[in-house]
């Protein structure tokens, strides 16, 4: 099983676009996955047309076992499956601060699905907490989309320095360019430079396009709505330059 | 998904009317029409069927199905070219481990083949996110050229997390009459084709009543071997596999045996015209039956011998794969011949006739089966301690292959009537019997298989096609046969101490030995 968190500090960077299409690129091939909707926004659940059940909630995600496996839904896609986001997700920071060893729960959470699923996707909140931590540690692979414009690009560096004081595995991080428009030269001129001084970058771009805003239209996934799109072939390579990646790792 | 359900519509109701009703209540969307063909297989004695399996082929697809109260728990799949027949043909995997434990040497027989087509559509919610899939279809038996309707279904399975809408559709379904199948797909289409599931097995399954007299049981356990006889016919003449030769063979033993031990029931020259005919056939599948052992017992044969000598040994198998091919045909004519056939025809007729009243000599004929049965049995027994308590380290072979076939005998006779006797104390019995019958049997297998290997290799010196390679192959299978053959001697005093300690011939004594309260005993 290989854990690959989607997070950004910063929100609206196309960071939930990519963990739905992903997670259904990879289960478009065969390999049963979980897409687990951590951001208590629910955008993932709404793509793919999920509610949560009225019963669940943070402490019961972090018990983790027979409740956990009981929420997970079926989506309409081949072997994919959904973890449906719960409003309460706000306070998993409270939950987790009252728990013994509150750092490394989420992996605990996680690990009993490995008999079940071949990749696991977490789709994080938006924020440095108690809860990011924990994802961090969870995940294999930690992939950051990054708007090539200077704000994000430090947000970027906060995530680096992040992991570095708290003396995290700073080569988990990956990041790749979300939201690119060609034709703006701030845009080229920080991709530019980022393409020469990071080799934690992908080199795939995930284009701006109106097929990825219309995807809370029409609650799919791009790439099974519209597979030749170019955001769909967008995705499609940046899945191929990750499954290499984990194919070497794990 | 999940697990499918399946719900039989009422005769009365057309299926289009249920899909309008359920168009009426649910959001519909239409899927991709299924249609395949399913063929279903399993051995002559119902090996799958017994473990609770069923084995499936749809394409070039197998599935192996675990079924536990009408559901299927497990599923192992693999991929195949042709048909496979044996266990050993199916490509390596977890479906070919599970059937070599399953099937051991018999092959597959295609039961039956069914083809289903079904209309699928998925349940969406308010969401517009499908929640459940639904089938509606018919199920048909395909046979040669006809197709008959065994069934028309709807077949729900919920996607994970929807448990509840389907609770809410199968409340909806039964409103409309349509109520959880009962019986599986393989269920039905064998009750239609005429297939009793589990019918045939080599193991003896003959009910008798103690009002019944010795003549009447006798006739009732010759007529069932008899049938057994008949069964095996075909799959012999297909050569289907090794084991309806041995089951055709073990019957006419069995026949044979309860010629001579159920006495005094027909006249004396009939018992003996029919021992002496059954004795025949039996001699002229010995051949057969002595090269299908050797055929089966290559691969133990292969790890006896080191890695260098095994190409005599394939040499070896080759010639005696030919001359089973020569040894099958004989072995069909005897089959197809008039001899088996009239000898046949004559057993039955006269099972089927037998008044006991008109025959002289056959002073056994109106005892009550019990006390003969107990009386048979427990003189058999008395005889097997007798030689086997004289058998020390000394004591020549032919000794141990005596009470081989005395065990043999008391095995028949403790199976021939096993209905009459509680069957815990039996099961205890025959099971400690065959501790020894095993012991023995293995002592002269070795024996056996080693003379006639030796048999074979002088058979072939003068042959211009033997090779020295083969001759290596044989020394080294002779040498270790001899071993294994020393070994199963020296168990031998061991196994049969515990057979006839005295909380055994207490059992014995306890259900044969002749008793007042019994009556009728003669």
């Amino acid at each position: 099983m290989t854990v690959i968190a989607l997070y950004s500090i910063k929100g609206g960077v196309g960071k939930t676009a990519a963990s739905v299409n992903l997670a259904y690129l990879a289960a478009s091939e065969g390999a049963q996955t979980l897409l687990c909707d951590l951001d208590p926004q629910g955008s993932a659940s709404f793509y793919l047309r999920i509610r949560a059940r009225k019963k669940f909630s943070s402490k019961k995600l972090l018990k983790g076992g027979i409740t956990l496996n009981r929420n997970i839904r079926e989506t309409d896609y081949p072997n994919l499956d959904l973890l449906p986001s719960d409003m309460s997700y706000r306070n998993l920071d409270l939950v987790l601060d009252n728990l013994k060893k509150p750092q490394n729960r989420l992996k605990k959470v996680l690990k009993p699905l490995a008999t079940d699923y071949r990749y696991v996707f977490l789709d994080c909140p938006p924020n440095i907490t108690l809860a990011s931590e924990n994802i961090f540690r969870a995940a294999d692979i930690i992939l950051v989309p990054v708007i090539p414009t200077t704000l994000s690009l430090l947000t970027y560096r906060k995530l680096e320095d992040f992991f570095k004081d708290e003396q995290l595995k700073r080569s988990k991080i990956f990041g790749f360019f979300s939201m690119v428009e060609k034709r703006k030269k701030m845009h080229r001129e920080i991709m530019a430079e980022i393409s020469e001084n990071h080799k934690h970058f992908f080199n795939t771009l995930i284009p701006y396009t109106a097929e990825v805003e219309k995807m809370g239209i029409y609650r799919e996934p791009v790439a099974a709505r519209q597979p030749k799109s170019g955001a769909s072939l967008a995705y499609r390579n940046l899945w191929e330059e990750i499954r290499k990646l984990t194919g070497s790792k794990i | 998904m999940q697990k499918t359900t399946r719900y039989r519509i009422p005769q009365t109701v057309p299926l289009r009317e249920i899909v309008r009703e359920l168009r009426g209540h649910y959001s519909l969307k239409r899927d991709k029409k299924q249609r395949a063909h399913f063929s279903f297989f399993d051995t002559f004695d119902w090996r799958l069927f017994r473990a609770g399996f069923q084995l499936v082929r749809t394409g070039e697809w197998i599935l192996l199905q675990k079924r536990e109260d009408g559901s299927t728990v497990e599923t192992i799949s693999c991929q195949v070219e042709n048909s496979p027949k044996f266990w050993w043909e199916f490509p390596p995997g977890d479906c070919r481990e599970k059937l070599g434990s399953l099937l051991d040497v018999r092959a597959l027989l295609k039961l039956v083949t069914v083809e289903e087509d079904f209309d699928h559509f998925r349940i969406l919610n308010r969401d517009r996110k499908t929640v459940l899939h639904v089938f509606a279809g018919s199920v048909h038996l395909i046979e040669q050229e006809s197709r008959q309707r065994i069934c028309e279904e709807v077949r729900v399975a919920a996607l994970r997390g929807y448990q509840q809408e389907a609770g809410e559709l199968e409340k909806f379904l039964r409103s409309l009459g349509c109520l959880p199948a009962k019986k599986t797909i393989l269920n039905e289409a064998l009750e239609i084709s005429g297939y009793q599931p589990g019918r045939y097995s080599s193991k003896l399954d003959i009910q008798l009543t103690p009002e019944m007299t010795l003549g009447q049981a006798g006739v009732k356990i010759f007529t069932y071997l008899a049938q057994v006889i008949r069964q095996n016919e075909t799959g012999i003449l297909a050569d289907t596999d090794s084991e309806f030769l041995h089951d055709f063979r073990v019957a006419i033993r069995r026949t044979r045996s309860a010629l001579g031990q159920i006495k005094e029931i027909f006249p004396e020259n009939i018992s003996q015209k029919f021992k002496s005919d059954f004795a025949e056939i039996q001699k002229q599948t010995n051949r057969l039956r002595d090269l299908d052992v050797y055929l089966l017992n290559k691969d133990t044969y292969r790890e006896f011998l080191p890695e260098e000598i095994r190409p005599g040994l394939d040499l070896l198998f080759g010639q005696i794969a030919r001359e089973r091919k020569s040894e099958l045909k004989k072995v069909v004519r005897l089959l197809k011949g008039n001899f088996y056939g009239k000898t046949m025809q004559e057993w039955e007729n006269f099972l089927q006739t037998y008044a006991p009243d008109e025959h002289e000599n056959t002073g056994n004929r109106e005892t009550p089966v019990k006390p003969a049965a107990q009386k048979f049995i427990l003189k058999k027994y008395r005889q097997v301690l007798k030689i086997g308590s004289r058998i020390d380290d000394g004591t020549p072979d032919s000794e141990l292959h005596r009470l081989r076939i005395e065990c043999k005998k008391l095995r028949y006779l403790l199976e021939f009537f096993a209905s009459l006797f509680p069957p815990a104390e039996m099961k205890k019995l025959i099971g400690q019997l065959k501790k020894l019958q095993d012991n023995l049997g293995e002592f002269n297998d070795y024996s056996v298989q080693r003379q006639r290997l030796e048999d074979f290799w002088k058979e072939k010196l003068n042959d211009q096609t033997h090779s020295p390679q083969i001759a290596v192959a044989v020394g080294g299978l002779v040498t270790q046969l001899y071993q294994l053959q020393k070994e199963a001697r020296r168990d031998f005093s061991e196994i049969f101490r515990n057979f006839s300690r005295k909380k055994n011939r207490a059992i014995y004594q306890n259900l044969f030995a002749a008793k007042k309260s019994d009556g009728g005993s003669s």
